[in-house]
């Protein structure tokens, strides 16, 4: 097989270089209201499917999800673009549902933060069947939080790497090697038995 | 972890999206993947990892909520208004802030500037006389003076040099700056300059006088 073969099948993401959102938001602070609607029907999902994992909760996932595009509404006039609005919201999501998992941990089961993932994306009884996904989302919370954080927002979310350092804070070189480690370990948690 | 990853960090990236590698990333891994088997089998059984985590991804819960019906909420949440930043917010304050400033600089100035009748005094600070304008309490001085009249404020009080003795000019003691102003009606003038500001009228009534004197 020569290397060519090895050209990654799976990869969905271009790095962007313009931010296909970016005329949107200048359209919203231009006062057109109706930019703003568009932003949501983009993103609602990707911040539902986010938000979902951290609350593992749908109807208070929709509610977070509904005060994230608010305070994103709010703040948009604000946004300099230094980072895509897609990275904007998530991290308006991100802060939401940690929020809300702080005003909520009285009623929640503690590790909710901790495996958030293991019960989205979906649920095991939603895959019928699907014994290697049970498997690899199991170990995905296994991983450190910084892999599992890069792992999730790149596998789940569909964020470019530079996306991805925008949220974990961190360089774009530093998110590629924690995506690196967070894949090899999850090789070794798996030790092999994925497709058995 | 390092800003700079060598090929073997760089191997998941790589096989989950080449394109976010620089190119000389990309070649350098690919070279390596080419050159060394056991490299090789190492992206083999990454990419079946990462092959089974993007087909986990792409399969959605069931209940996730009607998006019509999300967005429906949000738009009614965030109102029809699109919200303004706090600069534009405040355009109102605009034009308040300048008739505020206009008004406070008319008003400085119509306390510090001399009324138009005001006459040209003379003040006397530790033994110096300058003309100074006359301040604006000297305006509610009871008694109007002819308008020929030049006044000098001395300490505090108005003295029209018209009606004072020429003889009192020279003699008035207060050279050596021990002479009381208000005992001989003038003041001694070791600066001159204040000559400079009194009109003609005054400098001919001077001239006059001065005739007299060497007459």
């Amino acid at each position: 097989m020569d290397s060519l073969a090895l050209a990654p099948i799976l990869a969905t993401q271009v790095t962007e270089i313009v931010d296909p959102d970016r005329e949107l938001a200048d359209r919203f602070r231009a006062g057109e209201r109706d930019a703003f609607d568009q932003i949501v029907r983009r993103h609602q999902k990707g911040v539902w499917r986010l938000v979902r994992r951290y609350l593992r909760n749908d109807a208070d996932s929709s509610d977070v999800t509904q005060q994230v595009f608010v305070r994103a509404f709010r703040g948009l006039q604000t946004f300099r673009g230094q980072s895509s609005v897609r990275s904007w919201l998530y991290r308006i999501a991100i802060n939401c549902s940690l929020s809300w998992i702080r005003d909520h941990r009285h009623e929640t089961a503690t590790e909710i933060a901790e495996d958030a993932l293991t019960e989205a994306h979906p649920g095991p009884d939603r895959i019928a069947g699907s014994q290697d996904t049970a498997r690899l989302r199991a170990a995905i919370a296994q991983l450190p939080p910084k892999q599992k954080m890069v792992l999730e927002l790149r596998i789940y979310d569909d964020l470019s790497f530079r996306e991805v350092a925008e949220l974990a804070d961190c360089s774009e070189n530093t998110a590629k090697v924690n995506f690196h480690y967070a894949v090899k370990r999850l090789r070794d948690i798996l030790g092999g038995k994925l497709g058995d | 972890m390092t800003n700079s990853a060598d090929d073997e960090e760089l191997l998941s990236a790589y096989l989950d999206g080449v394109s976010e590698l620089t190119p000389d990333e990309r070649k350098r891994v690919e070279t390596r993947i080419a050159r060394d088997p056991e490299f090789k089998r190492e992206a083999d059984e990454l990419r079946a990892v990462l092959d089974e985590a993007r087909s986990s991804a792409s399969v959605q819960p069931a209940n996730e909520p009607d998006w019509s019906t999300l967005e429906r909420q949000i738009r009614e949440s965030v109102g029809p208004t699109v919200p303004l930043p706090w600069w534009r917010r405040m355009r109102w304050l605009a034009p308040i802030s300048t008739l505020a400033t206009t008004a406070a600089i008319a008003l400085v100035w119509l306390h510090h500037a001399p009324a138009n009748h005001a006459e040209l005094t003379v003040a006397r600070d530790a033994g110096n006389v300058a003309i100074v304008a006359a301040p604006p309490h000297v305006e509610a001085a009871p008694a109007a003076k002819p308008a020929e009249s030049t006044m000098i404020y001395i300490d505090g009080q108005i003295i029209d040099v018209s009606n004072v003795d020429p003889e009192a000019l020279v003699n008035d003691g207060a050279s050596d700056g021990t002479a009381d102003a208000s005992s001989s009606g003038l003041l001694p003038a070791s600066d001159y300059g204040w000559i400079d500001q009194l009109d003609d009228k005054a400098l001919d009534r001077a001239e006059r006088w001065l005739a007299r004197k060497k007459g």
